[in-house]
């Protein structure tokens, strides 16, 4: 969602009533916004630069023009006051409020009483024909006095999280002209389908807990009626043009709908029920307006008014055994990819499916993307895979939207053939260089010993993959350091699993062969505990243990055997 | 009860000049009709719940002799291509399992079930939308559970700009489970089960099938549609039957048969009650949009009982329920791209007018002054519901027993021909036939 504008708030003075002998009441709110109406400049996904004329805060000096304008919240029954303060895109600029009753223009101070609950438009009201399409609008939400949670004061109104959704076009003959009232508005034809400004694949994915309910507040901001279909789950339409179809005591007249067509210049309002399990969902323009310019692009598909209602993951692995994943169809297989949504499992990707063999175990990996996988297998004699051949265990490659290729070749850095320099952990910094942990004690080149790195360490690879491919070894975190040393069944300290956070410090998100124990935490094959705050390095040292997942209190069994954080 | 309101005369026995002029052409509608009267087009479903599906492509044919590149999914058993893709049909709460294999196409491709909810893949690899399967041997395969009765959409999710447009959509249909003649669980959606049909509707630029083809540049931004289809069919191909010998490729038809109506007390006239029984059931229409673009449908001189969208009833004061039901009736209605309906339709015969007993109160034009293009009709040559009468000399009726024809059509009358050749496209015909039917 773009910035919001800064509310400035007037409470109204209580003197002037009570000294008068009025009768008492309760001082409205009142709330100013302070706009700029500025030229400015977007750029598509395929780096074409667009002109545009766009609101922006004015907060003592304007803001980059911005598309759509800034969005403008107030309550119900609030006084609003919008000043356009500044106007520079070269003729006068007027604003109107669509659904606003009695909006009073003094000069360029517009004041009105937010009467209705609802999502609103605001836009360009001067030359409209060619200030809107230039970009001269934004959204305007009304929350309803004294529930802020709920879309329209009734609770079959209510939500967890909200996204606005202004959609609109670009017709570049139109906005790059010099003067674009030179533009024959009879030959409109938009070749960029925007969500909030933005086309595919630059749209913001709309992010929804597990489980929780999602207000979609839909506004058509362009000049041609859009069709959006959400794929997957159901959207229930509450509102148009913020009324409501649900209104207590009448019945709730809400609509359970799949496609739902927003005219020009209306608003609708949606509720989405998002599932527990982490997944994406497509909310796309069923005209099928998904691409930008035209196909001699490099970026023409997928784009356009495209983005995914989206339950994220908080981690993802792979277990080492066919093991059952709840709530995941079968069959189930060790070159499978699961995620985790912190209240239900889902599978990301299947192994089989993108070519390997029911034989492939992954043993460590990594995900980029929906459809980008580095993976590491676990068979010494070698793993077959699509269009690569034999690909040793203490190697790692790369599935990018169906082409495999090598990222990390093992033998070339110093890691042999052997089983015990399988590859059964792996990471890649945010700098690009690669932790691994190996099946066994390892031994690479230029490596300071001792210590002599163990299966419970993680070794630093500094250099860049795939090419060329070369390794400054270093001890990245030393297991024994934090009483990950024991290998007697069914304990087993190997790490199987890593995944690095640099969020805030360093978290080193770990898996376990066996069983473990640390000084303060232990847990099962398939727990992943976290070293909080490390201290990384020959002498290891963790803040705090804590357990990230507890698998088998999630109904899961097996024994996770890679990992990797979103 | 319902309030549907009956046609008081019969159509194209008299119309205000100028509202409808029958532009056809004498061999499409000459051949469309054939030497015998259409015959009804219901719902013809495989049924599941797992279904075996593959990639075909073919051509189908437009009445201006036109042929048109489709890509489709078919059965995987010995079927033959068909556009559009198969009606699967299903019942409420079985698990649906769709195993797919994209033998015929040059890409990979996909299944996607815009309003189900809880849908699993197995197999295939991660695309943009869904799982997907490249040309070859391979399976991916889709499982839900369908929860919720209704009419719903099911259509390619890789490369959708081209791949729905170029035919790979179809329907899925799930019966509710309490019983399978009713649209909803709820009794009022109860109809007749010899009167269920589907009117699927896209739309289609040659230009762009032409180009894909011939393996050259695709592109959306260019659509201009020129036909426009109803089952994979253009008028006035949608009023042949199933699995017509003149259109192996397009197996369904579109013609909307019922039966009329009568008042439950005889003589009552406007406002009715209608009859009641089995026999008397609302026929049950089903509408989806797999095209690009919203179309308003108009079922010509009838409204139509709303009581669905996208497989959800409509509610209503009370929650649920006919008469609680608040569904609309329309006369038109706009069927978003992606959207389904479902609708009743009835035709009550309140007026009972009969050539002797009730006129009509208008005058009937004299043989000498009616001019039916082409010298071909589907009039019987009398206004009066089971009658028939005489033609001008020459003109060739194809009339079977003195029913009644309403042309249903797209009202955005741009889509009512095929290629810019006249009384086309995106239409259909509703055809009422006396008590008991046709012999």
């Amino acid at each position: 969602m773009r910035a919001r504008a800064t509310r400035i708030n007037i409470a109204l003075g209580f003197a002037a009533f009570v000294a008068a002998g009025l009768p008492f009441a309760a001082p409205a709110q009142a709330v100013t916004f302070n706009l700029c109406a500025s030229p400015g400049t977007v750029t598509m996904p395929d780096g074409v630069v667009v002109n545009i004329w766009g609101f922006s805060t004015d907060d003592g000096g304007c803001a980059p023009a911005q598309l759509p304008g800034p969005v403008l919240i107030v309550e119900e029954g609030e006084g609003v006051t919008v000043n356009l303060t500044t106007n520079t895109v070269g003729e006068p600029v007027t604003l109107e409020f669509p659904g606003q009753e009695g909006v009073a223009v003094t000069g360029t101070s517009y004041t009105f009483a937010a009467s209705a609950p609802g999502t609103y438009l605001y836009e360009a009201g001067t030359n409209p024909g060619i200030q809107i399409p230039m970009g001269l609008y934004g959204a305007l939400i009304v929350r309803p006095a004294g529930s802020p949670g709920q879309a329209y004061g009734d609770p079959a109104t209510a939500f967890d999280v909200e996204q606005v959704l202004v959609l609109s076009e670009i017709d570049p003959e139109l906005n790059n002209l010099s003067n674009p009232n030179t533009f024959d508005r009879t030959l409109y034809n938009p070749v960029y389908w925007l969500i909030n400004g933005e086309a595919y694949p630059d749209t913001d994915p709309v992010s929804a807990p597990p489980d929780s309910v999602l207000l979609l507040r839909y506004l058509n901001a362009g000049s041609m009626h859009h069709t959006m279909t959400l794929l997957g789950l159901r959207q229930r339409l509450i509102a148009v043009d913020s009324d409501p179809l649900v209104d207590a005591p009448n019945p709730n007249l809400s609509l359970d709908i799949v496609s739902h067509t927003i005219p020009s210049g209306q608003t609708a309002d949606a509720l989405v029920d998002a599932p527990a399990a982490p997944g994406r969902f497509a909310l796309y323009n069923r005209q099928m307006r998904l691409t930008n310019a035209l196909p001699s692009n490099p970026a023409h598909f997928p784009g356009g008014m495209l983005t995914f209602v989206t339950v994220p993951a908080q981690l993802f692995f792979a277990t080492v055994a066919n093991t059952t994943v709840p709530g995941v169809l079968s069959p189930f297989d060790n070159a499978d990819i699961y995620a985790w949504s912190g209240a239900a499992f889902a599978r990301v990707l299947d192994g089989t499916g993108v070519g390997l063999s029911t034989t492939a175990t992954i043993d460590a990996l990594l995900v980029a993307d929906f459809d980008t996988f580095y993976m590491s297998f676990a068979t010494d004699g070698g793993t077959t895979v699509p269009t690569l051949a034999l690909v040793q265990d203490e190697d790692i490659v790369k599935y990018d939207a169906g082409t495999w290729s090598l990222y990390f070749d093992g033998s070339a850095v110093g890691l042999g053939d052997g089983g015990g320099e399988d590859v059964d952990a792996f990471e890649i910094l945010g700098d690009g260089s690669v932790l691994i942990s190996t099946r066994g004690a390892p031994t690479v080149p230029g490596l300071v010993t001792p210590p002599s790195p163990q299966d419970e360490d993680l070794l630093h690879c500094v250099g860049t993959f795939p090419t060329p491919g070369t390794c400054m070894w270093s001890l990245y975190f030393e297991g024994s350091d934090v009483g990950l040393s024991t290998t007697a069944a069914p304990v087993d300290e190997d790490i199987d699993g890593v995944a690095v956070s640099e969020v805030s410090g360093v978290d080193v998100y770990l898996s376990t062969v066996g069983t473990f124990a640390t000084s303060t935490l232990s847990g099962e094959s398939n727990d992943v505990l976290v070293c909080n705050d490390a201290t990384t390095g020959p002498a290891t040292s963790c803040t705090s243990f804590s357990l990230f997942l507890d698998a088998s209190a999630e109904g899961l069994g097996g024994n996770i055997g890679a990992l990797d954080l979103p | 009860m319902s309030s549907e309101i009956s046609q008081r005369v019969a159509p194209g026995s008299w119309l205000p000049p100028a509202v409808w002029r029958l532009e056809m052409s004498a061999l499409a509608f000459a051949a469309a009709l054939g030497a015998s009267a259409p015959v009804q087009a219901a719902v013809p479903c495989t049924n599941g719940p797992t279904f075996n599906l593959t990639t075909a492509t073919g051509n189908i044919s437009t009445p201006d002799g036109n042929s048109v590149f489709m890509w489709s999914y078919r059965n995987a058993a010995g079927a033959a291509f068909q556009v559009p893709s198969p009606v699967l049909c299903v019942t409420q709460g079985q698990t649906v399992t769709i195993n797919l294999i994209n033998t015929a196409l040059p890409e990979p491709t996909s299944i996607v079930f815009p309003g189900q909810t809880g849908v699993g893949t197995i197999g295939g690899s991660p695309g943009l939308f869904t799982s997907e399967i490249g040309p070859g041997p391979g399976t991916v395969t889709y499982r839900f559970v369908a929860n919720e009765p209704g009419t719903y959409l099911y259509e390619s999710g890789t490369n959708p700009h081209k791949q729905v447009e170029m035919g790979l959509y179809g329907v899925l249909i799930v019966r509710p489970s309490v019983a399978s003649n009713r649209a909803y669980t709820d009794p009022d959606t109860l109809f007749d089960t010899s009167q269920q049909y589907l009117l699927l509707i896209h739309d289609i630029d040659p230009f762009l099938h032409q180009a894909v083809e011939r393996g050259q540049t695709y592109d959306i931004t260019a659509k201009h549609d020129r036909y426009w289809t109803i089952n994979g069919r253009s008028f006035p191909d949608t009023i042949l039957p199933n699995n017509d010998p003149l259109l192996p490729e397009q197996p369904y038809g579109a013609l909307v048969t019922v039966d009329e109506v009568p008042c439950a007390t005889p003589g009552s006239g406007a406002g009715c009650t209608p009859a009641g029984g089995v026999a008397n059931r609302p026929a049950l229409v089903r509408y989806a949009n797999a095209g690009l673009s919203n179309h308003p449908f108009h079922p010509h001189g009838n409204h139509l009982r709303v009581i669905a969208r996208d497989g959800r009833l409509l509610a209503g004061p009370g929650g649920a329920g006919i008469p609680a039901i608040a569904a609309m009736e329309a006369f038109t209605k706009t069927i978003g791209s992606g959207q389904t309906y479902d609708l009743l339709v009835r035709w009550i015969n309140e007026q009972e007018f009969d050539p002797t007993l009730n006129t009509v109160p208008v005058v009937i034009p004299g043989l000498q002054n009616l001019v039916f293009k082409d010298d071909v009709t589907v009039y019987s040559g009398s206004p009066y519901l089971g009658f028939q009468d005489e033609l001008p000399p020459a003109v060739v009726s194809s009339n079977d027993c003195g029913e009644l024809y309403y042309p249903w059509h797209s009202h955005a009358l741009n889509e009512f021909n095929n290629f810019d050749e006249g009384f086309g496209g995106l239409a259909t015909l509703f055809r009422v036939e006396p008590t008991g039917g046709c012999p």
